[in-house]
């Protein structure tokens, strides 16, 4: 324990150090004349290094009561309330620096890298969610838009019959039903395996997309708008985008820390195993059915989560949230990252969002020609082309991929 | 301990087990013979869960067994190892053992462990391994270590030798002795009817899904039937 303390606590260090002199100089661009500038900003400073120490103590604090888990008693009713805290000093000893590091980066990015920032941290969750099903149990799901858009216009519908109705409210029930909707698809699907389950829960996902833009309980092609006071109200200080920002890291890393705990869990190694022999789970005395049931619902509240927050952000859903194209782009970002890989889908949804973007709006491309932001589909495809021929288990393939990739060729 | 009355299973329209009476009493270990399609495989897939009776009953300590699947045989503490190993090729052996205690306490894990390295000390050096890269002997030891980690009352072991060298498949009996001689049952179906009949206190003919000869090893070893047709001594 001390050891991972005294690492710790060396590496908080370091990184003030290094960080020092770029957060107290901020760079200041000047629109009119194109200048940049640096300016002396102590406040910014100030108030970065103390979010910091706060992080950072709350983490010291924490990483001490579970370590030392062992010679005190943990029943003790304080322990007991401080266990479910337990996943987040389970983490990589790097952990604690994202997580100051993101949720930090809302005070200082400007409006277009917030948004931009809303929407890969809601990607990012559907890549980890997908990743439940297909990456640790080995079931295709081809489908999981239809999730992410139950889960908005779950929110959007209720908040029309409860005025008023707000997200923290709303969203157990919003994993609840999401899961049980997962629940749902799964069971007629537990007989069919590989591209056989893709082809049924893609058909769901399609249906579910022409029922919602056909009925009009759900604005039919029109969509459904979040009413102003079901909207995130802002922290006192912050804008609402900000906020929102904060809401979707917060989940993000929760959802983080808890798949990551289920993974290590005796129900990950129950997926793990019903992915590489389904025959011999069973006879190793692992409830199949049940495992993929769960898996199913798990991820399936997790694109709902997912869902919710989006429509936070956009405080508008149409049925194209749905649409297969949706699917298809999660998919990829776990295929990319890495399938079963946590750290990995979440690089490859970081990726598989930002290049798009990136090509879109680089100043330094929109410089070599105003209209190569046409061909950025283009090259996007190009990138994925390379990515597979080269690197077919994904950025951070786990080593159990890699394996299997290198044992089939 | 355990004994199946009168089963009949089958695949589909195909009956393979035409009326099976077997018993196998504490601390025993029982071999079933038999050629290829006999039935051998399918009676111990029967007692597991996985393929169901159509009709017989199987009991296990005096009640009937009613366990429709096979985790849930499990439950009553009869373990199958099945036919061909079927470890998990891309988890660790650690990992492979793990999943064998899956069910149980995670606090009695280091306690099984450590017994099942004192049978295989091979896996004790190969826990980070993954299971695919080990020898055919080594995964069927996984195999058997895997089953013994789900604290086995009765252990049906589907042919262990399948596939292993001369020398291995020695060792692999001289360990399923061992575990026999710690009080667990083994219910053994082998090819090798030499060996299986050596290790073993009784053993079971199946011709085409029924018992045609049941009696003790020495006798069966020593039967003129059995030698010609399954010991290929003429």
């Amino acid at each position: 324990m001390f050891t991972r303390l005294r690492n710790y606590i060396l590496a908080f260090l370091g990184l003030a150090f290094i960080t020092f002199p770029f957060l107290w100089l901020s760079l200041k661009y000047n629109y009119a004349t194109g200048n940049v500038a640096t300016v002396l900003n102590w406040a910014h400073g100030v108030k970065f290094f103390s979010n910091l120490t706060v992080a950072f103590a709350i983490v010291a604090i924490l990483m001490a009561l579970h370590y030392s888990n062992k010679k005190w008693n943990w029943s003790h009713p304080i322990f007991l309330t401080l266990r479910p805290l337990a996943p987040l000093v389970e983490q990589p000893w790097w952990t604690p620096f994202l997580m100051v590091v993101v949720l930090s980066a809302a005070f200082y990015l400007d409006h277009k890298s917030l948004g931009l920032g809303c929407m890969l941290g809601i990607y990012m969750i559907l890549a980890l969610g997908l990743n439940i099903t297909i990456g640790f149990t080995g079931l295709l799901v081809l489908g999981y838009a239809a999730f992410y858009a139950f889960g908005a216009y779950l929110f959007a519908l209720a908040q029309q019959y409860i005025p008023g109705l707000q997200w923290w409210v709303a969203f157990p029930f919003i994993f609840v039903l999401g899961s049980a909707l997962g629940w749902i698809i799964g069971l007629p699907c537990l007989r069919l395996r590989g591209d056989y389950l893709a082809i049924v829960t893609l058909g769901f996902a399609e249906s579910f997309k022409e029922l919602i833009g056909n009925l009009n309980l759900t604005g039919s092609d029109i969509g459904l708008s979040l009413s102003a006071r079901s909207m995130v109200k802002a922290i006192p200080g912050l804008t609402v985008l900000q906020t929102t920002y904060i809401i979707v890291a917060v989940f993000l890393f929760v959802i983080l820390f808890a798949i990551r705990r289920l993974y290590l869990s005796p129900i990950g190694r129950a997926w793990v195993a019903i992915r590489e022999d389904e025959v011999a789970a069973n006879s190793m005395g692992i409830d199949v059915v049940r495992m993929k049931l769960l898996a199913f619902a798990i991820s399936a509240g997790i694109g709902a989560v997912a869902g919710m927050l989006f429509i936070l952000y956009s405080s508008y859903i149409n049925p194209a949230t749905a649409a297969f194209e949706q699917s298809v782009i999660i998919l990829a970002m776990v295929v990319l990252g890495g399938l079963g890989s946590i750290y990995g889908v979440m690089i490859g949804a970081a990726l598989l969002y930002l290049i798009p973007e990136f090509l879109r709006d680089s100043q330094l491309i929109q410089d070599f020609s105003p209209n190569f932001s046409d061909y950025r589909l283009l090259i996007f495809g190009a990138i994925m082309v390379a990515m597979m021929l080269l690197r077919p288990q994904g950025l951070l393939g786990s080593h159990r991929h890699k394996h299997e990739i290198k044992r089939d060729t | 301990m355990l004994r199946l009355s009168n089963i009949h299973a089958g695949y589909g329209y195909s009956e393979v087990l035409k009326g099976i009476n077997l018993e196998l009493n504490a601390g025993e270990i029982v071999t079933l013979l038999g050629a290829n399609g006999s039935g051998k495989t399918t009676t111990l897939l029967t007692i597991a869960g996985v393929v169901r009776p159509q009709a017989g009953t199987i009991t296990w300590n005096n009640a009937p067994l009613k366990a429709t699947s096979p985790d849930e045989v499990l439950a009553h503490g009869i373990c199958l190892s099945p036919e061909g190993r079927h470890i998990f090729p891309r988890l660790t052996v650690l990992e492979n053992l793990l999943i064998g205690g899956y069910r149980l306490p995670a606090s009695r894990n280091s306690a099984k462990l450590d017994r099942i390295y004192t049978y295989f000390p091979l896996l004790a050096e190969r826990t980070k391994q993954l299971g695919g890269t080990l020898s055919g002997g080594e995964q069927q030891m996984l195999a058997i270590g895997r089953a013994l980690m789900s604290e086995p009352k009765l252990l049906l072991l589907d042919e262990p030798s399948l596939g292993l060298a001369p020398q291995i498949v020695a060792r692999i009996f001289e360990i399923i002795k061992a575990i026999n001689r710690e009080g667990i049952p083994i219910l053994l179906v082998e090819q090798n009817a030499r060996e299986a009949l050596r290790i073993a206190n009784r053993g079971y003919v199946l011709v085409t899904g029924q018992i045609v000869l049941s009696d003790t090893a020495e006798n069966l070893l020593a039967s003129d039937e059995v030698r010609r047709a399954y010991l290929g001594e003429s």
